[in-house]
């Protein structure tokens, strides 16, 4: 089963790219993602929530299970900071 | 214009301003080559704290009802505010303010340069300007000295030009407000502009200067800025610079600025693109804030006192080589994805022309972009628009529209009035692809997924603008699929601090919404340097002041109100996404209805968007009411 992870702005400094597709057994919880890509930046993302925004499929994970919230084989994650713009 | 009445309609107070503010107002007629120094009633400082709340305090009392925008009547006003200049975060800012020709409502923007600072070392607080001069000048102010010059030789260069022109006779150090082409030949989104590519004042603030005669403003002073405890902000303000470069967001945000935002919007579909039919481009990735870093980006410069300079400059590698332009995500996402354009030497060209111009890049963008759409529909002929042929993603043609605007000529001249005009002009369905609310063009956010950003739009105090509820980044994170009272509770309370707080200090908004700066500081701030103690609630009452005061212009200008003005384009809600990973999505016009009661209802204005009586009363705003009521408004109580 595959994923596929996008990491946007200055997060992707924790990860190194932008896409990375993920091997995954079953279905597994954003916290657990977020550990497999990058312990540091789940770091970051456990002490900042405010200034992050993850998405499942579009969706902000804050609608469905927080950081529980499980993704399966297909779907699509995004993981970006709370950037300005002006 | 000592003998100008007490302009507060609030409880005359005695306290004299002891800080913070400088208490004095230059007021230029131009057409009796006259100035006067008014020192203004202190409870507009209270009351309104500078920037935005004096001109539309200015523009209540002193604007004759019903005055055509471009008439010497109109009073074109610049206003700084009681933080401006200080040393402390990005406070190099100004206002600039009038009635507006694209909209015929309220209309400001600010913009920051060295002739804030300036304007506070004169000695003032704003700089009002009225009447018409009979030909070409521009006004030097150096302190209590104002003298008219004429400017047949700067008439018709461009903005980089008067630039220089005006360096080299004044000094580097001297405060210049500009205006280009654009200005001088009335179109109606013309900008002001100054330190060659800074830019402020989309709702035709240039045109407003251009029919006035006024090609700039220069300002120079010397006097000390007036604290009641300098200390205090100095070392207040050393510690705010080392948080910003602290922030976790610095290091990028010095990388890419307001550009980080491009993929981001993309991969959230909220990119403008063709018009604001679509929200993801596909070829984004070539013209994204970390292309624009790595590839093109020379290097970066900012306003007065500011740690974290958001002008990217970046160069031409190509075609235009050599052509340098300010990349901000603005102007960029409308002259780039808006009009189909991916090629980055073509987007710095044609910002580069657009400054040079002293045209809006958001509104011209918009209008190039509707200029395509309607000639592809068929609305308009190769004659109208003198022989170019429009095409998404052709940059030489979308240039040719910029200059068929700004010289006013064949459809260029419908154009040059802005999209809801030639919307007009045009009819049948271009009224559903004119992206603008009460006239000025919607900033680069498509807002078919978002509709918290389309109520900001909406509700936006001058026309859609990004300025006020930039709402798009907390409307990702608690979910674009809702629609609940939160969101609109939070429009309010960015509309107070960005539109309110911001607007009135008047400092930049960047370092606490960009890199998390502190809002507590800017109390503190305040207090140091008026002596006066503002809580949040109360600079949110100010907030609040100034917005129903606003919406009482428009009404008052307009003679009439209804909701269908708060509304964005039919496109958003008729014409669903077609390309992208949200492909289908568009706004449900239930659910914006909804959106926009709540709203009324949590502002205290009726169902038709007008405040009530009672809204009015509470604002310390009785009299304002009373005279709407005495032009048969019909307030609700």
């Amino acid at each position: 089963m595959m994923i596929e992870v996008v990491v946007l702005g200055f997060f992707q400094d924790y990860v190194g790219k932008k896409k990375i597709e993920l091997e995954i057994e079953k279905p597994i919880a954003i916290r657990d993602i977020l550990k497999r890509i990058s312990p540091e930046l789940a770091e970051y993302i456990e002490n900042h929530p405010e200034n992050s925004i993850i998405l499942v499929n579009g969706v902000s994970i804050y609608n469905m299970k927080g950081f529980d919230t499980k993704v399966r084989d297909g779907d699509k994650v995004s993981i970006m900071p709370v950037v300005g713009g002006g | 214009m000592k003998d100008k009445p007490n302009i507060s309609t609030v409880k005359r107070v005695i306290t004299l301003l002891k800080g913070g503010w400088t208490g004095k107002i230059l007021w230029i007629d131009l057409t009796k080559e006259k100035s006067t120094i008014w020192k203004y009633d202190p409870s507009m400082a209270l009351h309104y704290i500078g920037g935005r709340g004096f001109a539309i305090r200015i523009l209540w009392d002193h604007l004759k009802p019903g005055v055509d925008p471009l008439h010497p009547d109109n009073l074109l006003i610049f206003a700084v505010g009681p933080l401006t200049g200080f040393p402390l975060p990005s406070s190099g800012k100004l206002v600039v303010a009038s009635k507006s020709p694209l909209t015929g409502g309220y209309g400001d923007g600010n913009i920051g340069t060295k002739a804030s600072v300036m304007m506070r070392k004169a000695g003032y607080d704003a700089i009002v300007v009225e009447g018409k001069a009979d030909e070409p000048v521009y006004v030097y102010v150096e302190e209590e000295d104002v003298t008219i010059h004429s400017a047949r030789d700067l008439w018709g260069a461009d903005v980089r030009e008067v630039h220089r022109e005006l360096t080299d006779e004044y000094g580097k150090d001297s405060g210049i407000l500009t205006i280009g082409k654009a200005g001088e030949n009335l179109v109606r989104y013309a900008i002001v502009m100054s330190e060659e590519d800074r830019a402020g004042g989309r709702p035709g603030m240039a045109a407003v200067m251009g029919s006035k005669n006024l090609k700039a403003l220069v300002i120079r002073g010397e006097k000390p800025l007036p604290a009641v405890d300098e200390k205090t902000i100095k070392e207040l303000g050393t510690k705010a610079y080392k948080d910003i470069k602290g922030a976790p967001m610095y290091p990028h945000w010095m990388e890419q600025g307001t550009m980080m935002i491009y993929e981001w919007c993309q991969e959230n579909s909220v990119l403008p693109t063709y018009n604001f039919r679509e929200g993801f481009f596909e070829e984004a990735d070539k013209v994204t804030g970390k292309v624009m870093a790595e590839q093109y980006k020379k290097y970066q410069k900012g306003c007065p006192n500011c740690n974290m300079p958001c002008g990217n400059v970046a160069e031409a590698r190509e075609s235009y080589k050599g052509t340098k332009a300010e990349m901000d995500y603005e102007n960029v996402a409308m002259l780039s994805s808006n009009i189909g354009v991916s090629n980055m030497d073509d987007v710095i060209k044609l910002i580069r022309e657009a400054d040079d111009l002293g045209i809006d890049t958001i509104s011209v963008g918009s209008a190039i972009a509707f200029a395509i759409e309607a000639y592809k529909k068929g609305y308009l002929k190769d004659d109208d628009l003198d022989g170019i042929k429009p095409d998404w993603g052709d940059a030489s043609s979308a240039l040719d529209i910029m200059h068929l605007i700004v010289e006013r000529k064949k459809f260029g001249e419908v154009l040059a009035a802005g999209v809801r005009y030639a919307s007009l002009r045009l009819g049948g369905d271009t009224v559903k692809f004119a992206m603008h609310v009460k006239g000025l063009p919607i900033t680069a956010y498509d807002a078919h997924v978002a509709p918290g950003m389309a109520l900001a739009f909406g509700t936006s105090s001058i026309g859609a603008h990004h300025k006020e509820a930039w709402i798009i980044a907390w409307e990702a994170q608690y979910g674009f699929e809702k629609v609940d009272k939160t969101k609109v509770e939070k429009v309010i309370e960015l509309q107070r601090i960005r539109g309110g707080w911001f607007e009135t200090f008047v400092t930049c908004r960047l370092p606490w919404i960009e890199v998390g700066l502190s809002l507590d500081y800017y109390l503190t701030f305040m207090e140091a340097a008026t002596g006066i103690k503002y809580t949040a609630e109360d600079l949110n009452r100010i907030a609040d002041r100034i917005y129903t005061l606003v919406r009482g212009f428009w009404i008052r200008e307009y003679g009439y109100w209804m909701r269908s003005m708060d509304m964005p384009p039919m496109r958003w809600f008729e014409e669903p996404l077609t390309q992208g990973p949200k492909k289908g999505a568009h706004l449900s016009l239930d659910a914006y209805n909804q959106m926009l009661d709540t709203y009324y209802e949590l502002r205290g204005w009726d169902r038709n968007g007008i405040p009530r009586r009672s809204t009015f009363d509470n604002l310390g705003l009785s009299k304002e009411a009373r005279e709407l009521e005495a032009m048969g408004v019909e307030l609700t109580p």
